[in-house]
């Protein structure tokens, strides 16, 4: 069963949609115990990190999910799910993340231009990376994005994968031993997006 | 599937009851379809992105628009913007809940301005689209309309851009009246003057009829996407006989 983190996160019907047509068994909660159950956790998000952040904290989530990452066991965090995973995000203030990932989120630069990303992007995956088992049958690396913040990282992690937007580049998707971050949208990025997500539940 | 990076392909439907239609200036309506139907054919096709707009909740204060969103979420894997008669924070919070991606506003925004900073904050700028009519009083010179191109703001376009991308629109999705319907092409003037002013991106409705208008639309780069109607509806062409056009 896998666990979708309920804290009034926008798109979640998506998401739900998604994972039920590739014949996942879903729960959307808030419940610790609900979630110490599941076996995957996915983080949603459509949202401002400010409201997300107080969110979790007023619902004594941070504790829980930190519970979960020492089972080891499989989180996806998806766009603004993907920036609570970090230390530190500033938007809207400055605001804790979930700290589970050693990235800050910040504004993308006025260079690049029209802001916010919003559309299909490449992923430049490297080589150390295709065969993970996250990317199994997908052909086309291209998904879709929409954004006006990211994740920055001030070392290199070998495990990412990186989109360009003007002439920007960014990290678009890290794995970390059972940690998945996507800045894109898997749930609307039509079968390649769907075969990303039923790869994840297979983890 | 063809894919253009940072370049989008929406297929739009423009809702009066249970049927999809088409006017030309917005007014004087067919009906061309089944929303859900349509939806489910350009998701298949390619789209980048759908449109579904209530032609009628802004006129009657009311929102008709949600079942055929739910529906359409469980087979349409890509996003889909909601729009017409949206006017609070309440409304927005329950597109999304519907399965909408992103919203647009029009009347909503020009009665409220400030609705945009509330559900901004909330939910980030790509999440909100401010939809504009613009009808052209001189050839530099534009005036937003609402409630589907009945009544005159008095705004001046370009002015009303910069207004709402002050106070963090993400995106703008611009229909030229004169243009929408006739397949004719695109005003190109009004693009190129709102891609002037503008730092989101622009989406072009209205004027679409073949495919070269969106060949020149594309390669003039003044926005980020075309939305389609009477193109498509018309079957005068595919989303995918249109991408491989773009990509040659």
């Amino acid at each position: 069963m896998i666990a979708i983190l309920d804290y009034c996160a926008g798109n979640i019907r998506s998401l739900i949609n998604a994972l039920e047509q590739v014949k996942a068994r879903t729960v959307l909660t808030l419940d610790p115990e609900v979630i110490n159950q599941c076996t995957h956790l996915i983080i949603p998000g459509v949202g401002s990190f400010g409201f997300a952040s107080d969110y979790l904290m007023k619902n004594n989530l941070f504790p829980t999910i930190h519970e979960f990452n020492k089972n080891k066991k499989p989180i996806l965090g998806i766009c603004l799910g993907y920036h609570l995973l970090q230390q530190i995000g500033f938007e809207d203030g400055e605001h804790p993340g979930l700290g589970l990932l050693p990235g800050t989120v910040n504004r993308l630069s006025e260079q690049c231009r029209p802001l916010p990303h919003i559309g299909w992007n490449d992923l430049i995956i490297p080589k150390s990376m295709v065969q993970h088992p996250l990317f199994n049958n997908i052909k086309n690396h291209q998904f879709y994005f929409a954004h006006s913040y990211y994740v920055g990282y001030t070392n290199e992690i070998p495990t990412c994968a990186h989109t360009r937007y003007q002439d920007f580049l960014f990290t678009s998707l890290i794995i970390n031993d059972n940690i998945i971050g996507v800045q894109f949208h898997p749930e609307k990025s039509h079968h390649q997006g769907l075969t990303l997500l039923e790869n994840f539940t297979k983890m | 599937m063809i894919r253009i990076n940072n370049f989008r392909i929406i297929a739009r439907l423009d809702i009066k009851n249970e049927y999809v239609i088409k006017g030309i200036h917005l007014e004087g309506l067919r009906k061309v379809g089944n929303p859900y139907e349509l939806a489910c054919k350009y998701y298949q096709d390619g789209a980048d992105e759908i449109i579904l707009n209530d032609t009628v909740a802004s006129l009657y204060g009311r929102n008709n628009l949600f079942d055929v969103l739910k529906k359409s979420c469980e087979k349409v894997f890509i996003p889909i913007i909601i729009g017409g008669g949206l006017r609070s924070l309440a409304d927005v919070e329950a597109a999304l809940e519907a399965g909408a991606d992103r919203v647009f506003i029009n009347t909503g925004l020009i009665k409220n301005p400030k609705l945009i900073i509330d559900i901004t904050k909330r939910y980030g700028s790509q999440c909100l689209s401010c939809s504009i009519e613009a009808k052209a009083l001189t050839s530099k010179k534009w005036s937003v309309y609402y409630d589907c191109g009945r009544e005159d703001s008095q705004l001046d376009a370009m002015e009303w851009i910069k207004q709402v991308q002050d106070l963090g629109v993400g995106e703008i999705l611009l229909t030229s009246i004169d243009n929408e319907g006739t397949k004719n092409g695109f005003e190109i003037p009004l693009y190129e003057a709102a891609s002037k002013v503008a730092h989101i991106p622009i989406i072009a409705s209205g004027g679409a009829g073949r495919i070269e208008h969106i060949i020149s639309m594309f390669k003039s780069g003044l926005v980020r996407g075309i939305a389609l109607a009477s193109i498509l509806h018309y079957n005068i062409s595919t989303i995918s006989d249109i991408k491989k056009e773009l990509i040659n």
